[in-house]
């Protein structure tokens, strides 16, 4: 019975993925392709001259340049003492500290006794530089000053890229998964069989909010590790201890777990979003695209004009994952809980009303299919 | 022994329009019901209202479930074949019947590839790129090789050549049809239908205007083919409809005594198609 109950769920999700084959499947790899294709090329390039192989190291170390925009992570302490780390761009302030009150910042590099197999320097002349011992977390906001540079940032601007792709996909996938099928009315074959309109909107959004993202972040995994390839290769044209120097800028499990909780956490905060989308899908007769949008944008409209706010632009920017609700220079969230901030209660709220959309996206399927 | 369908004032209206007007319906298992009707007449809604594709009133139950509740159970044990055109053209023939086998408990994979494999249907090509012809072919051996006990098709051949027609029926009597399933068929092509039917059922503008078996057809009309001063005679006598022939004319009696109308000509069972148009004509004239 479990047994024919997961083949089901295969078999429905294995659909969509099949009709959504270039967008879901091989967009993510052509993606990592790409981006791999060009860090071989900056690495041939650098390889030819020594000066841009400086720019190039540069790049992956995150010195900082008069360009005066930098990715840093920002780790920091909370209140209950969990850590929350998210990358911020910042103009040339390299010091964070004080940008979040109720929060302790730290820089990562001063780590503590860990030093040897967590935070090198990896400056851009090549130099070890390991960290002095400090006593802990809570007494390492000394020599703020110094630049973050570990590999990381380079890992999550791929990473970035990635989700960048993955939105508009998603974005894409969601306004035509309930639609077309109604459209060129082959929804009168999918109805032929037993399968609950339930079970079809849940599939397509388990796609969606899941399967998809699966891939994206497997395709941004294997570039990030072929990009550390990349960093091992340039460093050994150099250092002797190749391997050390890269290894020690970057915490492998560290970073992928980042990656995929980081996901989970935007997908649970995004999922009213999805939902409302989903809506559209379900209930156009014309453009789902343009259903969704339409109401959003004459409300916004409206709130700006009635009440001079813009609550509802910012309660929506704040649901799109990958953006940072609190980045202020449109920084692009990562790591951590998205609704850090906005409290638990927002999160509950949120799934609340996804629920009734997707209730809504039911009924629509079941009884309201007709173009 | 329960019937397959049981339907009782089945209602469907679109805004002013009574799409179907309180249709009565009972099947046993076994039957192969001909819906009939012109364009419009609400053949498609009243299917779709059995499977639970649309919302309907009146008391409804098919394979003992509320299809309007329980569409994805129904589903399992019944078959739909909405038109030539609603398999999805994307897919692949190979990809339907990977879909099919994991969702359809009933599914016979291998019975439909056998099904498959005496048609030009290959399974590496994409559904979009059949032919009309062939897609009908593949929605067929899909269907049949469902363990199914209801089977409802709503114009399965519209478009196809006549030979495609032909063999549809033929290998849906010969193959699928038994005493344990049950089979509705809406179509126009009325002639090529009517020698698999066991009951019919005559629909215009939302309603039932002849619903019974095709013996109880042959019973209650009788055609009577007249010439001459006959057939003036058999004219003056209450009759459904006419229509001329040669040198005479030929009419559709509803519920008369055939010993009465014997001397006046050939007496027959009236063809389905002249029989639909008479009692079409009928109703047409009530309003």
């Amino acid at each position: 019975m479990t047994d024919s109950k997961s083949q089901r769920w295969f078999s429905l999700v294995q659909r969509e993925l099949r009709e959504y084959r270039v967008s879901l499947v091989w967009t993510p790899l052509a993606t990592a392709v790409l981006l791999s294709l060009l860090m071989l090329a900056g690495l041939f390039v650098a390889n030819q001259f020594s000066y841009l192989g400086e720019v190039v190291l540069d790049a992956i170390t995150q010195a900082p340049d008069e360009d005066g925009l930098n990715l840093n992570v920002q780790v920091s302490i909370d209140e209950d003492g969990n850590r929350v780390t998210e990358i911020i761009t910042r103009s040339t302030d390299v010091n964070p500290a004080g940008a979040e009150p109720l929060r302790q910042d730290f820089q990562v590099t001063p780590a503590p006794e860990l030093a040897d197999e967590h935070f090198w320097q990896f400056s851009s002349d090549w130099h070890f530089n390991p960290t002095v011992p400090a006593d802990g977390p809570d007494d390492a906001t000394d020599s703020p000053a110094d630049p973050i540079t570990s590999l990381h940032p380079l890992l999550y601007g791929v990473h970035a890229i990635m989700l960048l792709v993955l939105l508009l996909v998603s974005v894409n996938y969601l306004q035509g998964c309930l639609y077309i099928d109604r459209k060129d009315r082959s929804i009168l074959f999918w109805k032929s069989m037993p399968v609950s309109a339930w079970e079809e909107v849940l599939a397509k959004l388990a796609v969606a909010l899941l399967v998809a993202p699966a891939f994206f972040i497997a395709a941004s995994v294997l570039t990030q590790w072929a990009m550390l390839l990349v960093a091992l290769v340039l460093s050994s044209r150099i250092q002797v201890d190749a391997l050390g120097v890269v290894l020690a800028n970057v915490q492998i499990g560290r970073v992928l777990l980042d990656q995929v909780l980081g996901w989970l956490a935007s997908a649970l905060w995004a999922l009213p979003l999805y939902a409302w989308i989903m809506l559209a899908s379900a209930g156009a007769r014309r453009s789902p695209a343009l259903l969704a949008a339409t109401p959003l944008v004459v409300l916004a409209l409206l709130e700006a004009v009635l009440l001079g706010s813009q609550f509802l632009v910012d309660a929506l920017w704040a649901r799109i994952p990958a953006l940072a609700p609190q980045g202020a220079s449109g920084g692009f969230f990562l790591q951590g809980l998205p609704w850090q901030g906005s409290g638990f209660l927002a999160v509950v709220a949120g799934l609340l009303v996804a629920g009734l959309l997707l209730w809504g996206c039911v009924w629509l399927r079941r009884n309201r299919w007709e173009l | 022994m329960t019937s397959v369908v049981e339907a009782r004032g089945l209602q469907r209206r679109f805004g002013h329009q009574q799409a179907v007007a309180g249709v009565d319906l009972q099947l046993e298992a076994g039957s192969v019901l001909g819906l009939i009707g012109p364009n419009g007449a609400g053949k498609t809604t009243l299917l779709r209202s059995l499977l639970g594709l649309t919302h309907c009133k009146g008391e409804l139950t098919i394979l003992g479930v509320d299809p309007r509740r329980d569409h994805a159970r129904l589903m399992q044990e019944a078959c739909f074949i909405a038109d030539t055109a609603v398999l999805p053209r994307w897919m692949r023939v190979d990809e339907l019947l990977d879909y099919t086998a994991g969702v359809h408990p009933r599914f016979n994979r291998a019975h439909a590839v056998h099904l498959l494999a005496a048609t030009e249907v290959g399974l590496r090509r994409r559904i979009g790129e059949l032919s009309k012809g062939m897609t009908v072919q593949l929605h067929l051996a899909l269907v049949m090789a469902i363990d199914a006990r209801l089977l409802i098709l709503d114009e399965p051949t519209l478009g196809l050549d006549i030979l495609f027609r032909k063999q549809f029926f033929e290998q849906l009597l010969n193959d699928y049809f038994d005493e344990e399933r049950t089979i509705i068929i809406s179509t126009h092509q009325v002639e090529e239908v009517e020698n698999i039917l066991t009951h019919v059922m005559f629909m215009n503008r939302g309603r039932t205007l002849l619903c019974d078996s095709m013996l109880a057809v042959e019973e209650r009309y009788v055609e009577l083919r007249a010439v001459g001063e006959a057939a003036t005679r058999a004219a003056g006598i209450p009759h459904l409809g006419q229509r001329p022939l040669l040198g005479g004319k030929a009419l559709i009696y509803e519920d008369v005594n055939k010993e009465l109308l014997a001397p006046l000509g050939d007496l027959r069972t009236p063809a389905l198609a002249d029989l639909f148009v008479a009692k079409v004509a009928e109703d047409n004239a009530h309003d």
